[in-house]
């Protein structure tokens, strides 16, 4: 398929990425012509689609949120269990809508009982309380009789139901949802909400670091799955006309958890390709079934060990390269969260290719996060240890809007653990943290951001299957006010807010000198850009204090001239900068104050002449028995 | 009372194969920081080994148990080979273990099937035959007892392998430090692939355990994997007494809904334990939060 | 300069993550009851190299390594281990979940087959060496402060009994006093015979306990000679502390 593609030359950007959905929707509509229309065949055929639906509901949470509701097929049953009451009992007027509507509903509620204890707890837990929960329904429907027990319900025999839609309508009418409903997938993926599930997907810590409310949407992307999965549901027993315990089994959760694997999670069309393979294989060719388990199972497993993206993925990769050949940079795309490890570094000659020369005249970035006033940063006594070593011992330090407040220290000093300790990854077991007379130190991280303190990470936090552009623009989005509905249904505010936040992110990489690498992936950045890029995405948050964790390891002279530069611009446009760096001459050129922590304590506080004429902090911290004169 | 009491002593019991399933999860994490999907279906495996030696060839016990054994540390010798080192070797991203593994299970499931059919495995008689003890006044069967010995002894016998030889405290170190275990000349690959040989060596006791006390088709794998999981989840991932009590709580709660809301419902009592032990201890009851993270 | 044969010779060593290399083809050498510091900045190639010297390959470099005579670069970190070569990776990594005494006996897992006493002897020279462990030695090791944690890891490393000894920042982080300690127990050692090739971040410290010093910086030796002769030079410290790029072509003093 790749070779045909690449023969045909199917234009530039995005060629093949395009190809596959219309290829797709070709096939689903004229699937009745080629494999025979008759009401049993569509039947058939409507019930795999209905499938699909839960497949992409499916993708949606684990694939781009990052969320194992392995037992999706739980939620289904629920919604589909719901769908079919309602009809039994109410059997007069109730159409295609209402219950797919119903299906969601009770659907979403049942996503959020299983979701709600589940997510206290993180991520494995989740995938295990569904799965047994996939195990239970049907298992507990057996015995149930309101539920019609082992032989279920069948729609078909209760008088007065009578549907308007059947035929070749119905099948028509169903691909089109599947349609809707990858469509849907793919708006919201490109949604402020969407940017939010990969941020988190990628790192929780990242996400709070820059605001996102992690719990909440977690429970969110659940939510919208569920829902999704719900009305699958309601498609399911309205085509079907039947719903019993033996049609969702936990089985069936594991040939969609197959279907995705093969097609590739978190891409839109893959798990489409993916669970299409699987079930057409499950349920057309039946002489064979005794041994589908056999051949799935190798699938899987030659996937998972070969191709641990998916097929799609490989098709992405295909084209990003024609792409990158034919029109450079601007192979813009979503990203596979879950699919790109950080580790991969390009070649180092493309790090001095990389960096342009920034906009000569940094732009002001005044704070538009946190209080109006300019009360600063203040750490007030903090202590913080890990089992019996104390690694930030009574420490207290204050960030002044406006100034910049270096931190060095040798490693294992406690520097990184009071960053930390600032922006709420760890707990104070004493002292106080608090911007003006607001306490920071009893809020989640994800508070602190949004009281506008932004960081950045020692080691660059990213999302390395996102671009660089797309690694900006959640930051931006989180201060341009606009509910996640307008913005993924794409409402006129919707519109204007999603184009307002991207042109803002180009901006601030551009004023880094980074605009030829803003559609770049961000696992194909050299290290020292990846780390503009973070700057640039702190930067964007707009925030009233910054806390910069080393971010000048690893850069070349030229760029860390541009990060000197940038610290001061920023507490030019008053913003407190907390700058932790190794490199103590750059340090000690632009700081206003400088702290010198040392196994934990402070060892000294004061401003760069004081600290050059002190002894102390020069052999204790430096290793060198001078004084500092000589090196700046 | 001695309905109480017959439904306490059939928990322990079956709770006691729980158990030994949780306790081969964590010899499996302990040393490789992966799951193994596939440990129900590797019971379910021994189990369908141990209806052909005494049902159908009538194999004494003794030997029964050894083919069990081998069988199923085989499959788990497999397993570990093809789902399980491409894996294990380079930093873990993602959950490919995840996939491979229940990939793995599907395999297992679907041969079992071939060679066996849907049927419902007859129950076999047990190694100390149909005999009852009498307990508090209530007879229990000898089948239940020797289900809840053979956990015990195995939880002693892991505790004494992983705290005083060195194969035992290697893989604690493995577990760890991957990296420092090899800079030590710790074979980290032998390691897994010994975690794997005992693992199924405690899945196989469980099976020769389990045959006798349930009737089970070749679809169970997964609903005991779930189960296993789940006593080790309310027991507290990496401790084995954990495993136990998880493992023997779960079990009687089922024998208890049973007998005092219904029968029809058991398998809630699973979803209904995990969810309230999940909701006081997040960690598990014998489970310890990690001292410091990144 | 040094005492006899090289007991450690590598090479034209490179080394790398991914397709970046960290270390472009490097030689040195150290020889029995040497200590030779390997100083540069951060990222200039120091941690890696003593990885991919102790057989912790990064990537698919060539480069030669030597251990008394025999060639090492192709052998498992096994191998390696029982050629007498032990490396203690920086950041006091120990098992925090074993005890103390765990933790050194897991030092001599290559040598379990050579008999309870022999690993119990070289126990108690280690608790000699480092008297804290022995008062600690069925403590759990995650609940010891920094320094004891490194005399853990340095300890666990010696229960192979290497003839070559590599730390990586052994003590970057803790207290003077632990510092002292540290360095006086790496004196003995290296008056027992042991080969020591030590990373340091503190140039002054490096050079005052040591033989011999190598200076890196971008993955390259840019400096290299003894110890005192070093200390007198501006440029080392100027290099090490960023201030100063790197003088080309290579030079030795």
């Amino acid at each position: 398929m790749n070779g045909i593609a690449t023969r045909l030359d199917l234009g530039s950007r995005g060629s093949l990425r395009w190809m596959v959905p219309v290829v797709l929707i070709i096939l689903l509509f004229i699937v009745p012509q080629i494999g025979g229309g008759s009401a049993f065949r569509l039947g058939e055929y409507e019930e795999v689609l209905s499938f699909l639906v839960i497949a992409v509901a499916l993708n949606i949470a684990m694939g781009y949120g990052g969320q194992y509701i392995l037992g999706i097929t739980a939620v289904f049953a629920v919604g589909a269990y719901a769908a079919i009451l309602c009809a039994k009992y109410h059997p007069a007027g109730i159409g295609l809508v209402p219950m797919c509507i119903i299906g969601a509903v009770a659907g979403g509620i049942g996503g959020l009982i299983i979701g709600l204890p589940a997510l206290r707890v993180g991520g494995f837990y989740l995938a295990l309380v569904s799965l047994f929960a996939a195990l239970a329904i049907p298992t507990v429907a057996q015995e149930w009789g309101f539920v019609g027990a082992d032989t279920g319900i069948p729609l078909y025999a209760v008088s007065g139901f009578a549907p308007k839609l059947s035929g070749e309508v119905l099948y028509i009418i169903v691909v089109a949802m599947v349609l809707l409903a990858t469509l849907f997938s793919w708006a919201l993926v490109h949604s402020r909400v969407g940017h939010r599930f990969v941020a988190l997907h990628s790192s929780e810590q990242l996400a709070t670091s820059i605001g996102i409310r992690a719990y909440r949407t977690k429970l969110l992307a659940i939510l919208i799955s569920s829902a999704m999965a719900g009305i699958a549901g309601g498609m399911y027993v309205y085509t079907q006309q039947f719903f019993a315990p033996g049609s969702s089994s936990v089985q069936f959760a594991v040939l969609l958890l197959a279907g995705m694997t093969i097609g590739g999670m978190g891409t839109i069309t893959g798990p489409l390709i993916g669970s299409i393979i699987i079930l057409g294989i499950n349920q057309f060719f039946t002489s064979f079934q005794q041994y589908n388990g056999i051949v799935f199972g190798v699938l899987l497993l030659a996937f998972a060990i070969f191709l641990p993206n998916g097929l799609m993925a490989r098709i992405n990769v295909l084209n990003e390269r024609l792409g990158i050949r034919r029109a450079p940079g601007t192979g813009a795309r979503p990203g596979t969260p879950a699919a790109v490890p950080a580790t991969v570094v390009p070649e180092p000659t493309a790090s001095t290719a990389v960096t342009e020369k920034p906009a000569a005249q940094l732009p002001s970035w005044p704070p538009v996060l946190g209080s109006a006033e300019e009360s600063p940063l203040v750490v007030d006594g903090a202590k913080r240890s890990f089992g019996g070593v104390t690694a930030v011992d009574d420490v207290d330090l204050t960030i002044v809007r406006g100034q910049i407040h270096g931190l060095i220290g040798s490693n294992g000093s406690g520097k990184t653990t009071l960053l930390n300790l600032i922006s709420r990854f760890y707990t104070l077991d004493a002292g106080q943290i608090r911007i003006g007379s607001t306490r920071l130190d009893n809020q989640p991280s994800d508070v602190v951001a949004r009281a506008g303190v932004a960081r950045t990470f020692q080691s660059p936090k990213l999302m390395f299957g996102s671009t660089a552009l797309q690694n900006v623009i959640p930051a931006v989005e989180l201060r341009i006010r606009c509910s996640g509905a307008e913005s993924i249904l794409r409402l006129p505010r919707g519109i204007r807010t999603n184009r307002a936040a991207s042109a803002e992110a180009a901006e601030i990489l551009e004023a880094l000198g980074l605009r030829h690498v803003m559609d770049r992936q961000a696992n194909l950045l050299p290290h020292g850009t990846r780390r503009l890029v973070e700057v640039a995405r702190a930067i964007a948050m707009r925030p009233s204090f910054i806390l910069l964790d080393e971010p000048a390891a690893g850069l070349s002279p030229v760029e860390l001239e541009l990060i000197a530069e940038v610290c001061q611009n920023l507490a030019r446009s008053g913003v407190g900068v907390l700058l932790i760096e190794h490199n103590v001459p750059m340090v000690l050129s632009i700081a206003d104050t400088v702290t010198c922590l040392h196994q934990g304590k402070r060892l000294f506080q004061g401003t760069p002449a004081e600290l050059r004429a002190d002894a102390a902090v020069a052999s204790v911290f430096l290793g060198i028995d001078e004084p500092l004169e000589a090196s700046s | 009372m001695t309905l109480f009491l017959t439904a306490l002593f059939a928990g322990l019991a079956v709770g006691s194969v729980y158990g030994l399933i949780a306790l081969s999860y964590t010899v499996v994490f302990n040393s490789t920081a992966i799951f193994n999907v596939a440990q129900g279906d590797l019971m379910m495996a021994g189990v369908l080994v141990s209806y052909f030696c005494l049902d159908r060839w009538h194999l004494p016990q003794l030997l029964t148990l050894l083919v069990i054994i081998a069988v199923v540390v085989t499959i788990s010798l497999i397993e570990e080979r093809v789902a399980v080192r491409p894996f294990v070797a380079k930093p873990v991203v993602g959950l490919g273990w995840f996939i491979a593994t229940l990939a793995f299970s599907l395999i297992i499931e679907t041969v079992a099937s071939i060679i066996y059919g849907q049927n419902p495995v007859v129950p076999i008689p047990g190694a100390l035959g149909n005999g009852t003890v009498s307990i508090a006044g209530v007879h229990v069967a000898t089948k239940f007892i020797l289900a809840f010995a053979v956990m015990i002894v195995v939880m002693l016998a892991l505790e004494v392998f992983y705290k005083r030889t060195w194969l035992g405290t290697a893989m604690r170190g493995v577990a760890e430090d991957r990296e420092v275990a090899a800079l030590r000349g710790i074979d980290a690959l032998r390691i897994s692939r010994l975690a794997f040989v005992i693992a199924g060596l405690v899945t196989a006791l469980a099976a020769f355990v389990v045959a006798p006390i349930v009737s089970a088709d070749v679809t169970v794998g997964l609903t005991y994997g779930l189960k296993g999981f789940i006593a080790l989840a309310a027991g507290g991932f990496g401790s084995l007494r954990g495993c136990v009590i998880g493992g023997l709580l779960l079990g009687v709660a089922e024998q208890m809904f049973d007998l005092y809301v219904s029968s029809n419902y058991e398998i809630l009592a699973g979803l209904i334990l995990v969810l309230i032990v999940l909701a006081i201890r997040p960690s598990g009851l014998f489970g310890t939060r990690a001292v410091r993270q990144v | 300069m040094s005492t006899g044969e090289p007991l450690l010779e590598v090479s034209d060593l490179h080394a790398g993550y991914g397709s970046l290399e960290a270390v472009a083809g490097i030689s040195l050498h150290v020889g029995a009851a040497e200590t030779v510091a390997l100083v540069g900045r951060n990222g200039a190639g120091k941690t890696t190299s003593l990885l991919a010297i102790a057989g912790l390959r990064y990537g698919r470099f060539p480069g030669g390594v030597k251990l008394g005579g025999t060639d090492i670069s192709r052998a498992s970190s096994r191998q390696i281990v029982d050629a007498g070569l032990a490396h203690v990776p920086e950041g006091h990594r120990i098992f925090t979940g074993l005890t103390v005494e765990e933790n050194l006996r897991l030092g001599a897992y290559t040598r379990r087959r050579s008999g309870r006493k022999a690993v119990a002897g070289t126990m108690e020279r280690i608790f000699d060496l480092f008297p804290i462990l022995r008062t600690y030695a069925s403590r759990n090791a995650g609940f010891l402060s920094g320094g004891e944690q490194q005399m853990v890891a340095i300890g666990q490393a010696l229960m192979a009994e290497p003839r070559v000894l590599m730390l990586d920042e052994p003590t970057s982080g803790l207290a003077p006093i632990v510092v002292r300690t540290i360095y006086d127990a790496i004196a003995q050692l290296r008056e027992q015979g042991i080969a020591i090739l030590i990373v340091e971040q503190s140039v002054p410290r490096a050079l005052a306990n040591s033989n011999r010093c190598y200076v890196m910086e971008r993955g390259r030796i840019v400096i290299s000679g003894d110890s005192a002769i070093l200390a007198q030079d501006e440029h080392v410290f100027a290099i090490v502390r960023g201030t100063e790029e790197v003088p080309s072509p290579a030079r030795t003093s």
